[in-house]
């Protein structure tokens, strides 16, 4: 009995089922239907927007996360990049030096470089004197001219096995003789506090701002033509028995980094010619 | 939980089911929460209790959907019908048989609703959907029937017919 009641609710609601189906399919119920619906659309309506946002705000966490991540991973990244700027630029300012200086040696085939680093500057205020990561086990030896390609650097000055120390022209008691190429007049440009001066100048001789000073090659301390610098002042007393001019350097004596030790000049020792007493 | 309040409860779960739960559709398969209400709520209070349930969800569910209205009552009709055939009412606490039950008759509840719709003009690739669809369903549906049954076990307690006292047994 029960069961023959479950089936027959069954059958009566199968049956108006299909009745339902079939006035919505003939449009029938279109009516009631859009009638009933408007209060659960407007609820849907309500609930997808909620829905929406909420979802979109999970969306934008999301993406907030994912864009730190991307900017942790970007700025490690840009990390890494700078610091292989930073080495590259280093290599192709090693790169630009030493290109200048095989550029400069290439000039002078008839002397022998050896390329030499500084290690050290000396720390005394009133000496100019580096120290180069090349010694007598290079065959550096002492008096050994030391150059850059923009002019004459200094020259070696003692010799250990591995380093030397070379005594800049800056320094208050380097004296090299020198030569004004278009000038002809010779002297000795004497190291001074923050330059170069050149003496005993012929007074006769007609100086010009601009000129070039090179290395005279007498007194056997260093090579013939190698620029020292430009004249760029010059002073002339009546009372005085020689002209004096200053000379600008074009190296960065406080910034020098990679020098040339001219390794095949013997420096010529006049002490033997002295006179004793 | 019955009568008046389930037209409320319904509504909700219509609006859940077209609003929230498509954003978790995996695979072409989202949870259908009307039929695991309808399916949960008729096995606990039996056949009877479910039609009313089915032709209402039905109803409210083809009222904001696409389908002519009576389709999906007649689906869920069909589906608790037989459930009440192979199960009969379960007991709140045998939390194995609703799932179980819940994947086969989203199965069957797809099989109506794509039958339904052919008959009625609108001709689907049943297969295609039966794979794409109803099988990723049926396994959600599988899920989300354990809470969904245990929640309406709690709301929804099974009326049981209380013993007749002595005075009553005397007569």
């Amino acid at each position: 009995m029960y069961r023959s009641n479950r089936l027959l609710l069954f059958v009566i609601s199968v049956i108006l089922c299909g009745i339902l189906i079939a006035l919505s399919v003939a449009g029938l119920t279109a009516p009631i239907g859009n009638l009933l619906a408007v209060p659960l659309q407007w609820v849907e309506g309500v609930a997808n927007g909620l829905v929406m946002r909420t979802t979109g705000l999970a969306e934008d966490i999301l993406t907030i996360q994912q864009l730190e991540e991307r900017n942790r991973s970007l700025e490690a990244a840009l990390a890494a990049y700078q610091a292989e700027i930073v080495e590259l630029r280093e290599i192709r300012h090693d790169y630009d030096r030493i290109a200048a200086l095989l550029e400069y040696t290439r000039a002078r085939q008839n002397e022998e470089y050896l390329v030499a680093d500084v290690i050290g500057r000396d720390i005394s205020a009133f000496t100019r004197v580096i120290f180069i990561n090349r010694g007598a086990r290079d065959g550096v030896t002492e008096g050994m001219p030391v150059v850059t390609e923009k002019g004459l650097v200094g020259r070696v000055t003692q010799v250990s096995a591995n380093a030397a120390p070379v005594l800049l022209i800056t320094d208050p008691i380097s004296a090299v003789n020198a030569r004004l190429l278009n000038s002809r007049a010779e002297g000795s440009v004497l190291g001074q506090a923050g330059g170069l001066r050149m003496t005993y100048i012929d007074l006769n001789a007609t100086l010009q701002e601009g000129d070039t000073a090179v290395t005279s090659g007498l007194g056997g301390n260093f090579p013939e033509g190698i620029i020292i610098g430009q004249v760029t002042s010059i002073r002339q007393f009546q009372f005085e028995l020689f002209q004096e001019a200053e000379i600008r350097s074009l190296n960065d004596f406080d910034r020098l980094e990679t020098v040339l030790v001219i390794t095949n000049f013997q420096p010529v020792d006049l002490s033997v010619f002295e006179r004793p007493g | 939980m019955g009568g008046y309040l389930s037209i409320p409860v319904l509504a909700l779960a219509v609006v859940i089911q077209a609003t929230v739960l498509p954003e978790l559709r995996i695979a072409g398969g989202a949870p259908d929460l009307l039929l695991l209400l309808v399916l949960g709520y008729s096995l606990l209070q039996g056949f009877e209790r479910g039609v009313v349930w089915a032709i209402v969800g039905g109803l409210l569910h083809d009222l904001i959907s696409a389908v002519p209205e009576g389709v999906t009552s007649l689906a869920l009709v069909a589906t608790i019908g037989a459930a009440a055939l192979v199960v009969g009412r379960n007991t709140p606490r045998n939390l194995v048989i609703p799932p179980l039950l819940a994947a086969g008759a989203t199965v069957l509840y797809h099989i109506v609703v794509l039958v339904a719709l052919l008959v009625v003009g609108r001709p689907l690739p049943i297969p295609a959907l039966l794979m794409y669809v109803t099988v990723p369903t049926a396994v959600y549906n599988l899920v989300v029937m354990v809470p969904v049954y245990h929640l309406l076990a709690v709301f929804s307690p099974v009326r049981r017919p209380r013993p007749l006292d002595d005075r009553q047994r005397r007569l």
